[in-house]
């Protein structure tokens, strides 16, 4: 049952002694944690700083959780405090219970909460902004025409000062071709340290994608798309390689270390690959953004179709397929050197 | 709950099933009026995604191959299917307009209910068995794929279209009472669900001739 | 006269009969779960029939090398008869003939109503209860299973390709099926009670939203048995166009579910628009009808969009389309954009009752009003409309435009402050009260504790920089676990403590209540907060092997894992018992004390709620004010001056 009146707390505090035994308990909290969070945690959070995009995303990690903890710590602070002081059994009988007072809102607190939130996700938006476009993207696939770009990019391989690192995703592993090495592909991710690498990531089937953990790099490999991410290495060291987007049954396999080396020692492994691979390289396709076969003529004909195996229970290819009507292309037959799709 | 006042001068209260009979007519027109609404924008959404999927396949032009030279669905299906869905949805929203107005006989409004329902089901009709006769193969190009896709959902809409008129016709064929202007039948719940039904049908054969334009226009007047 | 005209309508096939007559039919020859039964044999057997007869021959189709339209048309015909079987069908035909829908038999209380196609909104709220209990307890043990297989990063128990079936049935099990968690049990049950109604809108598209969820939910499981589908709960082309035939199932069942959401949406927002009672302004409805509301709109606009992914995304399976194939002019990124063009706001869906439930709870247990209750559904509301606008966050490392990223990133964050609300309103109406920690107060405070990490979490996954470390690993996992199970399910439990005693007049057990939130609380954590730090380290999602240092916080996790199934069979234990088992004795009407409108009818309520629609004079929050009940059942009553009692 409901009855009119303010009702009174224990010890008879004012909103006023509330709000600041809550401040109190909120800034000492914040005073022992920020420090904490942004300096001590910080330079431990992943991914680390083995590239200046890694450092960059480390950077963000520690501000976004150096403005977090407040967040958390006041909501924390706040209901404790409410469960502790403004508690009444919860067994009281129904026509025991007092109501509490009628607040239906408060425009000051309602309007600092609004700003507030809203000043601080803006201040988020524009740094993380500002970072995207410092960082070229921050390690990032950035899609085929980045708009950051570092100093020395050029759409073309031949103009370009960045080390060029081709990425092919396919079921279940990935490659390397470096154009700038006769276009030379290879099993391994080696990288020279201290250098501007710009990765053109692309499948040849699924999507997958690229993530090397340590380096900060993550861009999707998409067919028939080239998704260049860039990043410029620091020491040597290992590389973390995953794939981060589900391609089937050995998604989890694509797992792989790559190493970044000295300028020397780079050149002595890329030489050797190109060597080791002599014989392959001519016959690799031709290097290019990405790769999808051609069709000849342009669409599919089902009666263009590899017979199927013998055994497979599958009828022959037939060249009209039953209850479908024989296609009939107007004016393709000039352009097309393909067979003409029907012949019954 | 509050004791009753002696000496309560209001009239006295309307019994349960009348007090609740008012609000409920009200609220039953207002459902159909908001569902078929509703109904129309979440079918908008619908035909949105399936335009989205056009435009954005037209925009990538993935390995050039948007559109094969001269794939073009027949004028034979295009055609015919247009002027059905634009006849039937005007001929039904002119003479509900009218009937609701009062302003026409019920046996004019039966027949032209009757004539949209057929306008409409030849059109999904057609449109369905030109799906078998398109001239090209649905994976040949990303115009035939969006194609091959979209019609049959355009063409079940014209079949909906059909059905709900038909259960128009139906209705006040069976029980003329509905179309009466006379009391008791005007302020009964069989009445207004009858009429809130048909002014949610005006609404949908709209949307279903404005989708039939744009699907003309995206297959057949878009190069 | 009126009752029977506007009663529901019928559960026999064929003409309309009087009641007496069709209740004396052979249980045969009825519309009901054994007819659904045989309907569903008969519609997959005539469906793949159909289906080989045209795709036999036919290169079009077999194009893939074994014929996805035969297990397609299969599952549709499938589940088209078990529609017909239940009774769906029978009024559609009969409109056709321009009958009369006949009245449901009235009164009947038997159990048996509850396995029909009723039209009675409270037993379509129940059996909604049940069903979605049970579909999330057989998710739960397929998450089980997953994290077994997690226990080593060498040791396996599954093949890769079964662990990833497995890790698909659990995960589009839970994201499929929960959606209706909170809508379907107490949306269905309580929104017409709440606003004064005596009834839905449209009864029967009620109960079609619930009979086709027990289809939705075979259908992905059966497909299991022909080689589960390897894409994930997302599905991604062109390896969901790749995968065998179990694909299929998932497609249908996705497709069949979002049908079940738009019509189920669909139907809660035309009846809180037209089926208030006279004095139920805008202002006056409750909080959780609001989040019904808002929620209702999302399904009904967003799912159709779904249902045309999935339909794409079969037609490149069944007829060779090439919408996903970039080879031939299509594009994975089509999938991308269509997919999570539904996705964000399916998320939405499920983070918006939970804060509606939160809304209406906290005020009755503080005995306050509800703080900033205007500010509360600006969020609500606010959270759904922009909700739209933010689906390429899951495209930041896509390849997409990268100039589109910067704007996404802007509304992405934006959509945090009316999230925001929710807690100002929970601060708000803590703020001196009269708090009672019962058990569903428990759930809403662990719900709100929980559903802060996943919001803040969220933060990190909004800032494009911050996204490039967490995308596609365990911390967008943690993420929405956080948010969903840690949210969205917490805030159910609160909502089945609360109302179960109006629905049964039991309520659960509070020991074991407690022993439920607080085993739940402790090991959800300590399941998921070690998943943040796992996902940064560099474990990608849906992956069967990870790094050997790893190896410790994974088993911690799988241990943890196991212990919130020991939590969820304290529930299951304490339901079974305190609704059939040994029921303790019925209670009042009202027994929280509440304002609310719904409790001010009988437990159950009868048949048609309220024998005389209500008229309402105030809100339901009121505490304090002095203000007297929020409606009047008699005239009479309205003649009073309000807070005379």
């Amino acid at each position: 049952m409901s009855s009119a009146g303010a009702p009174v707390d224990r010890a008879e505090r004012t909103d006023r002694e509330h709000v600041r035994r809550i401040g109190l308990i909120w800034l000492v909290l914040c005073v022992i944690a920020l420090p904490l969070v942004y300096f001590v945690l910080g330079p431990h959070l992943p991914p680390g700083n083995d590239s200046y995009q890694a450092a960059a995303q480390q950077q963000d990690n520690a501000v976004l959780a150096a403005i977090a903890t407040p967040v958390f710590l006041f909501i924390w602070v706040y209901i404790g405090y409410a469960v502790k002081n403004w508690r009444i059994p919860a067994d009281t009988p129904l026509d025991q219970i007092q109501d509490g007072p009628a607040i239906r809102g408060h425009r000051g607190f309602q309007i600092t909460w609004i700003a507030v939130t809203t000043v601080a996700v803006l201040g988020l938006f524009v740094f993380a902004t500002v970072e995207m476009a410092v960082d070229y993207g921050a390690g990032t696939g950035s899609g085929t025409s980045p708009i950051w770009t570092p100093a020395g990019f050029s759409t073309s391989v031949k103009d370009s000062k960045l080390l060029q690192v081709q990425v092919i995703g396919q079921q279940w592993r990935w490659t390397y071709r470096f154009p700038q090495y006769d276009g030379v592909e290879t099993a391994d991710l080696v990288l020279p340290a201290g250098q501007q690498v710009q990765f053109n990531v692309t499948s040849l089937d699924v999507i997958h994608s690229f993530w090397a953990v340590n380096l900060g790099v993550k861009a999707d490999a998409n067919p028939g798309v080239n998704n260049i991410a860039f990043v410029e290495t620091k020491a040597v060291g290992p590389v973390d390689i995953r794939c981060a987007e589900l391609c089937g049954t050995y998604h989890g396999a694509m797992a792989q270390t790559g190493q970044v080396m000295t300028h020397q020692d780079f050149d002595t492994w890329i030489r050797g690959q190109v060597a080791l691979h002599q014989d392959l390289i001519p016959q690799l396709p031709a290097y290019d953004d990405f790769y999808v076969p051609q069709t000849d003529g342009g669409y599919y004909d089902p009666s263009q179709d590899p017979p199927p195996p013998v055994d497979s229970g599958l009828p022959p290819a037939s060249p009209s397929p039953s209850g479908s009507p024989a296609p009939s292309p107007s004016g393709t037959d000039t352009s097309s050197p393909s067979p003409s799709p029907t012949s019954s | 709950m509050a004791d009753t006042v002696a000496g309560a001068t209001a009239p006295g209260p309307l019994d349960n099933d009348t007090h609740n009979h008012e609000i409920e007519r009200a609220a039953v027109r207002g459902a159909y009026w908001t569902g078929s609404r509703l109904f129309v924008a979440l079918s908008a959404m619908l035909f949105a995604s399936g335009a989205f999927a056009y435009f954005y396949l037209h925009g990538l032009d993935s390995q050039g191959m948007w559109r094969t030279d001269g794939q073009q669905p027949s004028d034979y299906v295009s055609i015919p299917v247009l002027f059905l869905t634009l006849a039937g949805a005007a001929l039904f929203w002119w003479y509900t307009r009218l009937l609701l107005h009062g302003k026409v006989e019920s046996s004019d409004w039966l027949v032209a209910t009757g004539v949209a329902a057929a306008a409409f089901l030849c059109a999904g009709v057609i449109q369905l068995v030109g799906m078998t006769r398109t001239g090209f193969y649905p994976g040949s190009s990303g115009y035939a794929s969006t194609y091959v896709a979209i019609m049959p959902v355009f063409a079940v809409y014209c079949l909906g279209a059909a059905y709900w008129l038909e259960t128009l016709f139906a209705r006040a064929l069976r029980v003329r009472s509905v179309l009466s202007d006379e009391q008791p039948e005007r302020d009964s719940l069989e009445r207004t669900m009858f009429l809130g039904s048909a002014v949610g049908a005006k609404a949908f054969v709209v949307f279903v001739a404005l989708v039939s334009v744009l699907v003309f226009v995206l297959f057949s007047v878009l190069s | 006269m009126a009752t029977d005209i506007a009663a529901p309508g019928v559960d026999t096939g064929g003409t309309p009969e009087p009641p007496s007559e069709a209740r004396t039919r052979r249980w045969w020859r009825r519309s009901g779960l054994p007819a659904a039964v045989v309907g569903a044999v008969v519609g997959y057997l005539i469906g793949t029939y159909l289906g080989t007869w045209v795709g036999q021959d036919n290169q079009q189709v077999q194009g893939m090398g074994h014929n996805d339209f035969a297990v397609t048309l299969g599952y549709l015909g499938g589940t088209v008869g078990w529609l017909a079987g239940m009774g769906a069908l029978t009024y559609p035909v009969q409109k056709m003939l321009g009958h009369q829908p006949a009245a449901e038999h009235e009164h009947e209380r038997s159990l048996g109503r509850y396995f029909r196609y009723t039209l009675d909104h409270k037993v379509v709220g129940v059996q909604y209860l049940v069903a979605m209990i049970s579909y999330f307890l057989v998710g739960g043990l397929f998450a089980l299973a997953v994290r077994t297989e997690l226990l080593s990063p060498t040791r396996h128990l599954f093949p890769p390709g079964k662990y990833l079936e497995i890790v698909g049935e659990h995960g589009t099990l839970m994201m499929m099926m929960m959606t209706s968690a909170i809508l379907g049990p107490f949306g269905n049950y309580f929104v017409p009670l709440m606003i004064g109604s005596r009834r839905m809108a449209f009864p029967r598209l009620e109960a079609l939203s619930f009979w086709l969820t027990p289809a939705a939910f075979l259908v992905l499981l059966s497909g299991l048995l022909i080689g589960g589908f390897p894409a994930g709960w997302t599905g991604y082309a062109p390896l969901s166009i790749q995968a065998t035939q179990g694909q299929d199932a998932y497609l249908v069942a996705f497709g069949l579910m979002a049908i079940s959401m738009i019509v189920g949406g669909f139907n809660i927002v035309v009846t809180v628009i037209n089926y208030r009672a006279p004095g139920m302004t805008w202002t006056r409805i409750p909080l959780f009808t609001w989040s019904m509301l808002v929620t209702g709109m999302l399904m009904s606009l967003a799912a159709p969009v779904l249902v045309l992914g999935c339909y794409l995304s079969l037609m490149d399976r069944t007829v060779q389309t090439a919408l996903f194939d970039v080879e031939h002019g299509g594009s994975p990124y089509l999938w991308e954009n269509v997919f999570w063009f539904f996705g964000h706001p399916e998320v939405y869906i499920l983070a918006l009752p939970g804060f509606g439930i939160a809304a209406e709870l906290l005020p009755v247990f503080t005995r306050k009003p509800a703080f900033g209750y205007r500010i509360v559904v600006a969020g609500m509301v606010g959270v759904g409309l922009l909700s739209f606008f933010v689906w390429q966050h899951h495209l930041f490392v896509s390849g997409i435009n990268s100039d589109m990223r910067p704007v996404v990133m802007l509304t992405t964050e934006m959509i945090s402050i009316p999230t925001g609300f929710i807690f100002l309103a929970a601060i708000g109406t803590l703020w001196r009260a009269r708090i009672r920690l019962t058990v569903p107060m428990l759930f809403i405070l662990g719900g709100l504790f929980n559903f802060l990490i996943g919001g803040i979490s969220g933060v990190f996954l909004s800032d494009v920089p911050t996204d490039a470390v967490a995308h596609g690993s365990f911390f967008v996992m943690s993420h929405f676990h956080y948010t969903i199970m840690g949210g969205y399910m917490f805030f159910f439990f609160a909502g089945l403590y609360y109302w179960l005693p109006k629905m049964t007049g039991r309520m659960l057990n509070k020991r074991l209540g407690q022993v439920h939130f607080w085993t739940l609380f402790v090991f959800f954590n300590s399941t998921f907060l070690p998943l943040f730090a796992i996902g940064e380290l560099g474990m990608p999602r849906r992956v069967f092997e990870y790094a050997d240092s790893l190896q410790a916080l994974n088993m911690w996790v799988s241990i943890s894992a196991y212990l919130i199934g020991v939590s969820m069979l304290i529930f299951v234990y304490n339901f079974l018992k305190s609704t059939v088992i040994d029921p303790p004795s019925p209670l009042p009407a009202n027994p929280w004390g509440s304002r609310g409108l719904e409790w001010f009818t009988s437990t159950p309520p009868a048949a048609d709620n309220f024998e005389r629609i209500p008229t309402v004079v105030s809100g339901p929050y009121e505490y304090g004010t002095g203000a007297g009940p929020m409606a009047v059942f008699r005239d009479e009553d309205l003649m009073q001056p309000e807070g005379v009692s």
